[in-house]
């Protein structure tokens, strides 16, 4: 049975967090990502919600889940606080410092749509099995 | 966080005074928005001063500019929160003169959205300002000044705030006096109003119908956090098929190899068989032989 290895998939997502530090950026309702050329932050940082800046993601973890057959990428809450901003979708990335080398790994949607926080706190209750995850087939 | 009166003070009508002071309303902190309703009588014309620092909301003028109502505010900074109290002044000595500091928290730092003032010279118990405009842009406080003035003694209640569309309205304070033969009164409610609310009529009921009246609407914006979730994005790589060519085991016929004989002609002389039987002398032979 052809199988593709949950270790490896763990191993290849680690080197790519490695590579910086993992953040999480709020995306303006008009950016439509591509999944084929978005791949530094330099390619969708023009795209960032007005009134935003970039929040580091802590505890950040990869585990591999044996029942659903699959590698996931956990954070604690991202939030930022005292802002004015509209948002519908979120990026994760690791900055490495130079836009032009920080991979984009996933752009994730509301699920609530549209946030509008009027210089409050804008939060993700991230879902209980993560942010997105390889699933191994 | 909706933005909500936390807390206030009054300083009821005053007779014959050019200041009041307003004690400061309990837990006032630093970024928290102050709105002061100051109210007075005279029996001429008179202006109240805006204090330093402080912005001039609206100001509701009715009994020709003998009864003035003014609304200021101020974003609380650390040398309000450590003041003990609030002075307002008035151009004049004033026949009445009071007002109420309340503390609004919750508010964003630049509050105040819009609003606006009505001013009604008839008398009537029941005051509806229709024709209003104002309209909510996010979630936002909406406050309710209302003020009035009877000619005849007595004091003068405030109640039924109401508007369209219709909201629950509370009331923060109010405070009347008697004063002879001018008795005003000032009353303020407060309600939450969400986004996309425009109110066409405003409005509430005295206890006497003998007054002249005014009131304005003031929407402070409220803090707004908003808190999303995720579905996980789970991505499940494919693994193609492969196709694989098989090899075939097969068997091989032994190679023999047979060495070709070329058929070889021979060739025979037979010899003459001499008839004579004697044998010739050898030494003549040689002789005739050799040159």
């Amino acid at each position: 049975m052809s199988t593709l290895h949950l270790k490896a998939l763990e191993i290849a997502l680690d080197a790519v967090l490695a590579l910086g530090t993992p953040k999480l950026s709020f995306m303006a309702t008009t950016f439509t990502p591509s999944s084929s050329t978005d791949q530094y932050f330099s390619d969708i940082s023009a795209e960032v919600a007005s009134g935003t800046t970039a929040v580091t993601l802590a505890s950040v973890t990869t585990t591999i889940d044996t029942v659903n057959n699959r590698v996931e990428l956990d954070t604690a809450d991202p939030s930022l606080a005292t802002i004015t901003a509209t948002t519908n979708k979120y990026v994760i990335w690791v900055d490495t410092g130079v836009a032009a080398t920080s991979p984009v790994l996933a752009t994730i949607d509301i699920v609530e749509g549209t946030l509008s926080p009027v210089s409050g706190t804008l939060a993700i209750t991230v879902n209980a099995e993560g942010h997105f995850a390889f699933k191994a087939v | 966080m909706s933005a909500t009166v936390a807390s206030f003070n009054k300083t009821a009508f005053t007779a014959g005074v050019t200041n009041i002071n307003i004690t400061k309303p309990t837990g006032l902190a630093v970024g928290d928005t102050m709105i002061a309703v100051v109210s007075g009588h005279d029996t001429g014309a008179f202006t109240f001063t805006t204090p330093s620092y402080w912005t001039l909301v609206q100001s509701i003028q009715t009994a020709g500019t003998a009864l003035n109502t003014n609304i200021f505010l101020k974003v609380a900074d650390s040398s309000d929160v450590a003041a003990s109290q609030f002075n307002f002044a008035a151009s004049a000595n004033l026949t009445q003169f009071g007002g109420t500091l309340m503390r609004i928290s919750g508010a964003i730092a630049s509050p105040l959205d819009t609003s606006e003032k009505d001013e009604l010279g008839a008398a009537s118990a029941t005051i509806t300002f229709t024709g209003s405009s104002v309209a909510a842009n996010q979630d936002e406080l909406i406050l309710m000044v209302m003020v009035g003035m009877q000619t005849d003694s007595g004091v003068v209640t405030l109640s039924g705030y109401n508007s369209t569309p219709s909201l629950t309205w509370t009331e923060v304070t109010e405070d009347s006096v008697n004063s002879g033969t001018t008795d005003p009164v000032y009353g303020i409610a407060y309600a939450n109003v969400t986004s996309g609310i425009t109110f066409t009529q405003y409005g509430a009921t005295l206890s006497s119908s003998k007054q002249e009246h005014g009131g304005a609407l003031i929407l402070i914006k409220s803090v707004v956090n908003a808190t999303g979730t995720n579905t996980l994005l789970e991505v499940s790589p494919l693994l193609s098929t492969q196709n694989g060519v098989g090899g075939t085991t097969g068997t091989n016929a032994l190679l023999v190899v047979e060495p070709q004989i070329f058929t070889q002609n021979g060739k025979v002389t037979n010899s003459t068989q001499w008839t004579n039987l004697d044998k010739p002398t050898v030494s003549n032979v040689n002789n005739l032989e050799k040159p």
